[in-house]
């Protein structure tokens, strides 16, 4: 008799956001650029960013112990930490093995893994394997991005979207029918040019002149990124849904990458789904990337949107290009 | 159903507050009369390919300037 597949449940969630926050008003002064345009062309009214000295560390292991606490669970009992980043403390090592440090863990296996927006729901669906496959018990999963170092300060259309945070989860096995239903995820290496950060690797070490040309920074085609992101996260929701064998008036909530409001309303549009089952707070945080997601699922929970036996999904689409997304019976 | 009304459905999917069915004219221009923005391109685009089961370029794009020429390109496209 075959045994049931070991679905992975969330059972801990934190948050960790700097203190300081960045107006829209205070962007409009700073770069010449209209408040009200900013809201208007992405929902963002305020985003927060870290101060010089905090990197993705220092709000990843704030997260990590929030998560921890929140789950009762203790930093000894982690059997690995994943790290979804962009750009993490340094090129190398891994955040996640400076994260392992700080938490007072000994031992166990801690990787970075990049897959920018889509980082977190890739870090959630690597971890499941190995709690599906019975390898590990309890899995502290991480996103973690600082917007605010990686954007070119003079390039309004990107200045604007990206934000500072981390989000953190543990893992561990759910009991029957509940935890993680079903995951897709997928990338097309052809949209690679649509966002990214082209200097810092192998292929184009940074330079004073690449320095002074940005190209250390984000470069973005937004309207590229627009089309693809408001198709790919309907289509991968809709995949994730039909593989769960879960219909869309049953989904009680979808926490989208909160990248722009418009690609969210635009992709529900497309996805006939209705607004207010979508979780949104990009108005007060901006696109904080690979932390979106899981400190927007932290506020639905914290706030009783998410209640046990819920339908959630968490969708996320990102530079690469990639995409990815998660139905889960929650409890 | 005529081309014509394809495109204002398709034009009123993108939920415009200040766009109702009667300002879906043939000689109504998308960005000036319309006020449609980049964005809102980046949508139209994603709807258009969905509709008519093709690609969409951006060169093609371009050429989308008034609600004549939408209905002229899915007309094109619909032939094909």
């Amino acid at each position: 008799m075959s045994r049931e597949r070991v679905n992975a449940a969330i059972v801990g969630v934190g948050g960790c956001l700097p203190e300081k926050v960045l107006t829209n008003e205070e962007l409009a002064q700073m770069f010449s650029v209209d408040a009200e345009w900013i809201e208007q062309r992405t929902g963002i009214k305020e985003r927060r960013t870290a101060d010089a000295s905090q990197a993705a560390s220092d709000l990843g292991v704030v997260a990590a112990e929030r998560a921890l606490a929140q789950a009762g669970i203790s930093a000894s009992e982690v059997d690995l930490i994943i790290v979804a980043t962009t750009l993490g403390d340094m090129q190398t090592p891994s955040t996640a093995c400076i994260i392992q440090e700080r938490l007072g863990i000994k031992n166990v296996p801690a990787f970075d893994l990049s897959a920018a927006c889509t980082g977190f729901v890739y870090a959630l669906t690597v971890g499941a394997q190995f709690i599906a496959n019975e390898f590990y018990r309890t899995i502290l999963v991480i996103g973690v991005d600082l917007g605010s170092k990686m954007v070119n300060w003079s390039d309004r259309d990107t200045c604007i979207l990206f934000a500072d945070g981390a989000g953190a989860v543990l893992l561990r096995p759910a009991k029957p029918g509940y935890g993680f239903l079903a995951m897709q995820i997928g990338a097309d290496g052809s949209g690679s040019r649509s966002l990214q950060i082209p200097a810092g690797g192998s292929r184009m070490p940074v330079t004073p002149e690449i320095i002074e040309a940005k190209l250390n920074k984000v470069c973005m085609n937004g309207f590229r990124i627009f089309s693809f992101a408001m198709k790919k996260i309907a289509e991968v929701t809709e995949q994730a849904l039909t593989a769960a064998g879960i219909r869309k008036e049953d989904v009680n909530l979808i926490i989208p990458s909160q990248a722009n409001l418009r690609i969210i309303e635009a992709s529900m549009r497309l996805l006939e789904f209705p607004m207010e089952k979508v979780m949104v707070n990009l108005d007060k945080y901006g696109n904080m990337s690979a932390a979106s997601i899981p400190i927007a699922l932290g506020e639905a929970v914290a706030d009783g949107r998410i209640k046990p036996g819920d339908v959630i999904v968490l969708t996320g689409v990102g530079a690469g290009t990639t995409w990815g997304s998660i139905v889960i019976r929650w409890g | 159903m005529a081309t014509i009304d394809q495109v204002r459905d398709l034009i009123l999917k993108l939920k415009k507050k200040n766009i109702t069915a009667a300002d879906i004219k043939p000689e109504a221009r998308l960005v000036q009369d319309l006020k449609l923005d980049s964005l809102d391109f980046a949508e139209l685009l994603v709807l258009t390919e969905d509709a008519l089961a093709a690609e969409v370029t951006h060169d093609d794009l371009k050429q989308l300037t008034t609600i004549d020429s939408v209905v002229a390109f899915f007309d094109q496209h619909a032939k094909k």
